[in-house]
């Protein structure tokens, strides 16, 4: 015989052995590869977590440096036209002094609010353009329109006036030319558009952001993530909106 | 010692160009002013032809900063320069000027800045050289390198910022950019052409893929000479790098 039976057994035996050998090994690889499955999914949801918790520690950082502060070198211009207007315009001098307070007022914001009606956010920018209107005299032109609609629609605090400081700033840009500012504001209780049209230079395509325009991008983001635009056009006319499509802010603020 | 100064006052606002006209009025046997713009490009044409010994100088106007008046000029008058920035940022610009004058104006000091004036005149001190002028103004521009990108939409154009991008792919001849909210957006540049415009925390890893260095969570060998990345956004994205990607890409993330 070719094959002793004895050994023939024998091969069954180391044959069956193997195969118990191997399937382990295999039972246990699989094992390992679905802890290390797990281990990394486990991995993945504490770092979710953790990101998750230092967003909103990020959050509540960042609302804080976003409550805007009267920049100084406007505070510091305007009071040196308050010098000025102090010695021969007093009425003027008056007038610019209540508004720079009321604007400082609302920035050092200590009623801690982060939502306000629109009409009150649109009076503070009417106050930062009373300003600029006596600092550049008769250089500048300014109309502001507001639907009825809108006016109680809460809205961020400081979400036009970074847009208008722009604005303002273009359209003062071209020497000799007189700065136009037109501030539409539209929409309903549900949604608005925020429209900013100066006369100055077209936006360029890179556009350069600013603090100002950063802070409002932010702004949206955090308030109604998804739900909000920014959108710039040249043609017909140079404008900058701000749509927000559903003003139920994100519920994570209240 | 020279005793009488041509000068001329550059300033945006007209009231600060009135207060300080009105403050000089006191030293009206020193100074006399000849002339004032209200921008920058007036008062280099203006500075030019008048010819006037001294400037008081805005730091910031509408069209240019007040630095880029002085590298227009034919000749080197005498500087002073008004500002509403804080003292701290105005310091460096000691050695450019004979003196600054912080906003709002006092009587005190422009009669300090006039007794500078007249002695730097009579040679008495060292006349300041506008050496550096570009390296130290630079610090009052914005920072040039691109924060956002803008997406054409028709006319319209939006803005990104570039720390909500997690990667960039390529579609032909455009891109789509993937952010971290799960949108993805049209973008009519080529990949390489945005590839030199971002700043260094975005990386090509492939022929067809820029991703955001900050938003790789992990990374794993894929084969001898590429690398499986996972993108942190909602569906922990996978791009496996090109072989020829591989040295920066391991340099890059140190594996």
């Amino acid at each position: 015989m070719l094959v002793d039976p004895s050994h023939r057994i024998n091969t069954i035996t180391y044959t069956f052995l193997m195969s118990l050998l191997f399937s382990g090994i295999v039972s246990a690889l699989y094992l390992n590869i679905t802890y290390a499955n797990l281990a990394e999914k486990r991995l993945r949801f504490e770092r979710e977590l953790e990101i998750s918790k230092l967003n909103e520690l990020k959050t509540k950082a960042e609302l804080d440096a976003l409550q805007a502060k009267v920049n100084p070198h406007f505070l510091y211009n305007t009071l040196n036209s308050i010098a000025e207007l102090s010695l021969h315009q007093g009425a003027k001098a008056r007038q610019m002094t209540i508004a720079l307070a009321e604007l400082f007022r609302y920035s050092l914001n200590k009623k801690n609010e982060t939502m306000i009606a629109l009409a009150d956010e649109v009076e503070m920018v009417e106050n930062y353009l009373m300003i600029e209107k006596i600092r550049f005299e008769d250089k500048l032109e300014i109309s502001i329109e507001m639907d009825n609609a809108v006016k109680q629609v809460k809205v961020p605090k400081f979400i036009l006036q970074p847009l208008v400081e722009n604005a303002v700033k273009h359209g003062l840009k071209e020497p000799d030319n007189k700065g136009i500012i037109k501030i539409t504001i539209t929409g309903a209780a549900s949604h608005i558009d925020l429209v900013i049209h100066d006369n100055g230079g077209p936006f360029p395509e890179d556009i350069q952001i600013g603090y100002g325009l950063k802070s409002v991008m932010d702004k949206l983001n955090l308030f109604y993530p998804g739900k909000h635009t920014i959108y710039f056009e040249n043609e017909p006319v140079k404008q900058v909106t701000i749509a927000i499509t559903n003003t139920v802010k994100n519920a994570e603020f209240v | 010692m020279q005793n009488s100064f041509k000068a001329v006052i550059v300033d945006d606002e007209s009231p600060a160009r009135r207060l300080l006209a009105e403050l000089l009025g006191e030293h009206r046997q020193t100074i006399h002013i000849s002339g004032e713009a209200d921008n920058g490009s007036a008062a280099i044409k203006l500075i030019n032809e008048l010819q006037p010994d001294v400037i008081f100088l805005d730091i910031q106007l509408p069209d240019m900063l007040g630095f880029d008046v002085l590298k227009e000029l034919n000749y080197k008058p005498f500087v002073i320069f008004t500002t509403a920035y804080d003292e701290y940022a105005i310091k460096a610009f000691d050695a450019l000027s004979v003196d600054y004058l912080l906003k709002p104006l006092k009587e005190d000091r422009i009669a300090r800045s006039i007794n500078k004036l007249q002695h730097f005149a009579g040679g008495k001190g060292v006349n300041p050289v506008w050496n550096n002028i570009e390296s130290l103004f630079n610090g009052f521009r914005p920072q040039k390198e691109i924060k956002t990108l803008s997406v054409k939409k028709g006319t319209k154009f939006t803005l990104v910022q570039l720390s909500d991008i997690v990667y960039f792919e390529a579609y032909d001849k455009y891109t789509y950019v993937h952010t971290q909210n799960g949108q993805k957006l049209f973008c009519d540049h080529m990949l390489a052409v945005l590839e030199e415009k971002l700043s260094a925390d975005f990386m090509r890893v492939q022929k067809s893929y820029i991703v955001n260095k900050q938003k790789v969570v992990e990374i794993h060998k894929y084969s001898n000479n590429r690398y499986t990345l996972v993108l942190n956004n909602h569906d922990f994205t996978r791009i496996v790098t090109g072989p020829s990607y591989f040295g920066i890409v391991k340099e890059a993330f140190e594996v």
